[in-house]
């Protein structure tokens, strides 16, 4: 059986030496020099989290070689999966679970699978698909209905033209609760300033 | 598996999927790609129904709240919350929402998923 030819890139020398050891137990794999990359067959990158350096080391390897990758990551996003798939990753590995078996089956699978994103990774692709509809149609995760009754009263008084002060004597709450809410309620729907919070209040009819 | 650094991030990636579907590198089975395809299908009707009310209510900016009945002033304070929320993001959502319908076509594939072809056997446990 033809050898998978593999470089091996890693963000700490202790990752490094454990996976070339991984690699190196196995007959199906030469690890090859990254001077030589230009043979290799399926590109193993190990890192804590998909850092700018990463990811332009894998949008260069994605250019000039052009094979599939398998990336071994403590925690990676949404966004940075996307970016990865970009860049031909095709298995993504917790590095904390890394075994010498998974590591092969992936690299083998990799090597075999012609650049196809392997059914997970199609899986988490269609994940993201799925979310796409509650991202669009409900931003941050707030419909209109997103106010508690004490943010109301604060608004309402607020609307009525009364400083934190005054809001505070009229609904027996300290200054620092109004305060606390006020900016609850700001922060929390991304408005701009008090003004733009009651104009919110008024348009969604909650006061 | 995914953290959630970046969960205000644009969350679009329209583009992507049309390259790795037309680069044969994202292959989808029937049953999975029509559901998804029937789901971005309801995203996008939702989506122009509420830059249909967004512009609607620009053409009239007299128009109250008070006038309409309840059920449609609920649509219309949801399309204009979002709004508020994410400027822009439904005029962008039709447009690559299209992309994505477009890249899922093109990555069906009939029969079984792909999973059951030997290189992508089920990783080791």
């Amino acid at each position: 059986m033809e050898q998978v030819r593999v470089v091996l890139r890693a963000s700490d020398p202790l990752s490094y030496e454990g996976l070339l050891s991984y690699l190196q137990s196995r007959s199906e794999f030469t690890v090859v020099d990254p001077a030589d990359q230009a043979e290799a067959t399926v590109f193993v990158v190990s890192c804590d989290q998909l850092t700018a350096d990463v990811v332009a080391l894998l949008r260069r390897s994605a250019a000039e070689l052009a094979v599939p990758v398998v990336l071994v990551v403590s925690e990676i996003t949404e966004a940075e999966l996307l970016i990865a798939v970009e860049c031909r990753v095709v298995a993504v590995l917790p590095r904390g679970a890394v075994t010498a078996d998974r590591l092969a089956h992936s690299v083998l699978a990799a090597a075999n699978g012609g650049g196809v994103l392997p059914p997970n990774l199609v899986g988490e692709l269609l994940k993201h698909v799925e979310r796409l509809h509650r991202e669009v149609l409900t931003p941050n995760g707030l419909n209109a209905a997103g106010l508690t009754s004490r943010e109301i009263d604060v608004l309402r008084l607020m609307a009525n033209g009364f400083d934190t002060h005054e809001i505070a004597d009229e609904l027996c709450y300290s200054e620092r609760t109004v305060k606390n809410v006020i900016y609850g309620v700001t922060h929390r729907l991304k408005l701009r300033n008090r003004a733009h919070a009651v104009a919110y209040a008024l348009r969604t009819g909650m006061i | 598996m995914l953290a959630d650094r970046d969960a205000v991030s644009d969350p679009f990636a329209g583009e992507l999927f049309l390259t790795l579907a037309m680069e044969g590198r994202l292959v989808i089975d029937a049953v999975r790609a029509d559901a998804a395809i029937a789901d971005l299908q309801r995203t996008l009707s939702a989506v122009q129904n509420r830059l249909h009310v967004l512009r609607v209510r620009q053409g009239r900016p007299t128009w109250r709240m008070d006038d309409l009945p309840d059920d449609l002033a609920s649509d219309v304070v949801n399309a204009i919350f979002a709004d508020q929320l994410s400027p822009g993001r439904l005029e962008q959502a039709e447009i690559e929402l299209r992309k994505y319908i477009e890249a899922v076509r093109c990555a069906r594939r009939p029969g079984p998923p792909p999973g059951a072809a030997a290189s992508n056997t089920p990783e080791p446990q």
